[in-house]
């Protein structure tokens, strides 16, 4: 171990990065060890995924304190993840102790920010470095809040912004109350916002990760010109588990100018690709699909959806620069006819001139419900999906994604 | 085709395709041209043969080791096989991923390292690489496993 450098060292430990334990342990070895186990080590801090019940003196909470009161550690945590169980009072609890100075990452799961002020804004750590913000599962009062929130003077460094299942309790099948449009609620947020931070940079996000939002204009509001948000660098959206055709197609409109990488992850539905608003979004915008090098379709993929994919295929021209699509095959049929057609479709994508790689993504294991048999016969088909074709398509066997991590890349 | 001469002087063929899964090599290549001349480097061909054709990483892609990211310390079956090696060939492995540039292998070289690690005490893991406890006084190593107690199941 003495022939590696320090950073070959580190390189190593980063592996254990999920294994607290084992952080520790080396953190014990030797002085050299001890840095980089204890900076990983401390780095995140994660409530956990299992169900519990909600208790005002969280234990994890009180953790997080106590760490963040000891100067040498406070420094170490950068990423924090929390979990209220769309209990306000908890929410509350967690936002006057967590200290956001030294963060990178905040992941906030069922958070209800309904019981909190309109103008709800985290401006206690205006020196914050967060550049990952994820809201998954969150509760507002309407978008106007939810923009409050968003336009926080800590979050204005930020980079990467998930938005999964966001709802707003103006909005409930009880009280659905108006719907107003961008411009008023771009209005009503700037009249209840200060001139300095108005004046300020806007937020220049890199990536952006899209769930399921209530409200039909959440679009509209994101990239109206008054908004707290630029989209000039905007180089990856990232859309997962979204069944709502109008809410793709609305964050996929007007110019990207950066814009490279789309994804399309866990996209359940009853219909297929061609129907879909990914289809519709991407490709009835010319900007999009000049642009774009990398595009992930880990939808429910038909053979029916082949022969729509050669259209797509025609659509990219000698001017566009696509290089690497993924594909994920979980439905595809198996008889020979399928197969066939699938083969011609994607060995014709592959001959496209600026395609490096297609990866055609196979469940490595059997979905429930699959016999032996089936699982056998999936197998075989894929591994002949792919013989004799080019070079640039490779199989790829992944897990299903149960708990997916944002901005993670498959 | 492209001549790769190891250390030892051997010379051998192989694809361009192949040895370009190494970033060092790709940019020698482009900086040599057309030349006939020899490159000089270790051997790793029966890597890049194996994983011809799997997607290389981005050149932009960001290498600054996010390690808030979720990771695996899983090694698919062949690379398994290949990396089954003494522990002095493992680090010189590993030593020449890095100066090739060939950030899979590199991976496969660290997660075997950590798999190694997995379960392991502290004067095991000493034991096992040959480290010294240069902590001093032993005090110290009481404190930290008393802090440490606060992250370890978070």
């Amino acid at each position: 171990m003495a022939c590696l450098p320090i950073e070959l060292v580190e390189a190593i430990l980063s592996q254990l990065a999920d294994s607290k334990l084992d952080l520790s342990t080396c953190s014990l070895v030797c002085k050299q060890w001890f840095l980089k186990s204890r900076a990983l080590l401390f780095r995140s801090f994660s409530a956990g995924r299992t169900p519990s019940a909600p208790r005002l003196s969280d234990p994890f909470l009180e953790t997080i304190q106590h760490v963040q009161s000891i100067p040498h550690l406070s420094h170490l945590v950068k990423k924090i993840e929390v979990d209220c169980h769309h209990v306000i009072e908890l929410t509350r609890i967690t936002f006057h102790t967590l200290k956001l100075e030294h963060l990178t990452q905040l992941w906030l799961r069922r958070n209800d920010f309904s019981g909190f002020d309109d103008k709800i804004s985290l401006s206690r750590a205006l020196s914050s470095s967060i550049h990952t913000l994820i809201l998954d599962r969150v509760v507002f009062k309407d978008t106007c809040q939810l923009l409050h929130f968003l336009s926080s003077p800590c979050f204005s460094k930020l980079r990467s912004l998930s938005l999964t299942d966001i709802s707003y309790i103006r909005r409930s099948h009880a009280n659905p109350g108006p719907i107003r449009d961008a411009g008023t609620i771009i209005h009503s947020w700037a009249d209840a916002t200060s001139p300095r931070l108005l004046a300020g940079p806007k937020i220049a996000l890199v990536e952006l990760e899209i769930g399921l939002i209530s409200g039909h204009n959440i679009y509209d509001v994101l990239y109206h010109p008054d908004s707290p948000f630029e989209w000039n660098r905007l180089r990856r959206i990232t859309f997962v588990s979204i069944y709502d055709n109008s809410l793709i197609q609305g964050f996929l409109n007007g110019p990207k100018p950066a814009l490279i990488s789309l994804e399309f992850v866990n996209i359940k539905k009853t219909y297929h690709f061609v129907t879909s608003g990914a289809f519709i979004g991407t490709f009835e915008n010319t900007s999009i699909l000049a642009n774009i090098t990398e595009l992930l379709l880990n939808f429910d993929f038909t053979d029916e959806d082949c022969d729509f994919l050669e259209y797509i295929i025609s659509e990219f021209n000698d001017s566009s620069r696509l290089r690497n699509v993924g594909i994920a095959l979980c439905r595809m049929d198996s008889d020979a006819a399928s197969v066939a057609k699938a083969a011609k479709v994607f060995h014709k994508l592959a001959g496209l001139p600026t395609i490096q790689c297609v990866r055609l993504i196979a469940p490595r294991r059997a979905r429930s419900g699959w016999s032996v048999h089936d699982t056998m016969l999936g197998d075989s088909f894929y591994r002949f999906l792919i013989s004799g074709l080019s070079l640039k398509i490779v199989l790829l066997y992944t897990d299903p994604e149960i708990d997916r991590e944002p901005f993670s890349i498959l | 085709m492209v001549t790769l001469v190891t250390s030892d002087n051997e010379k051998f063929n192989a694809e361009k395709e192949v040895v370009e899964r190494s970033v060092l090599i790709k940019n020698m290549l482009e900086d040599v041209g057309e030349s006939d001349q020899p490159i000089p480097l270790p051997m790793f061909l029966e890597y890049c043969e194996h994983h011809r054709g799997e997607p290389l990483p981005a050149p932009d892609a960001d290498t600054s080791q996010d390690d808030t990211r979720k990771r695996t310390t899983d090694i698919s079956e062949w690379d398994q096989k290949f990396i089954t090696v003494d522990q002095e060939m493992l680090f010189e492995i590993i030593l020449a991923a890095n100066y090739l540039d060939i950030k899979s292998l590199l991976d496969v070289g660290c997660k075997t390292v950590a798999n190694m690690i997995k379960g392991k005490t502290p004067e095991e893991i000493r034991k096992l690489f040959n480290i010294v406890n240069d902590f001093t006084p032993r005090r110290r190593c009481a404190q930290i496993k008393k802090e440490n107690e606060w992250a370890e199941d978070r």
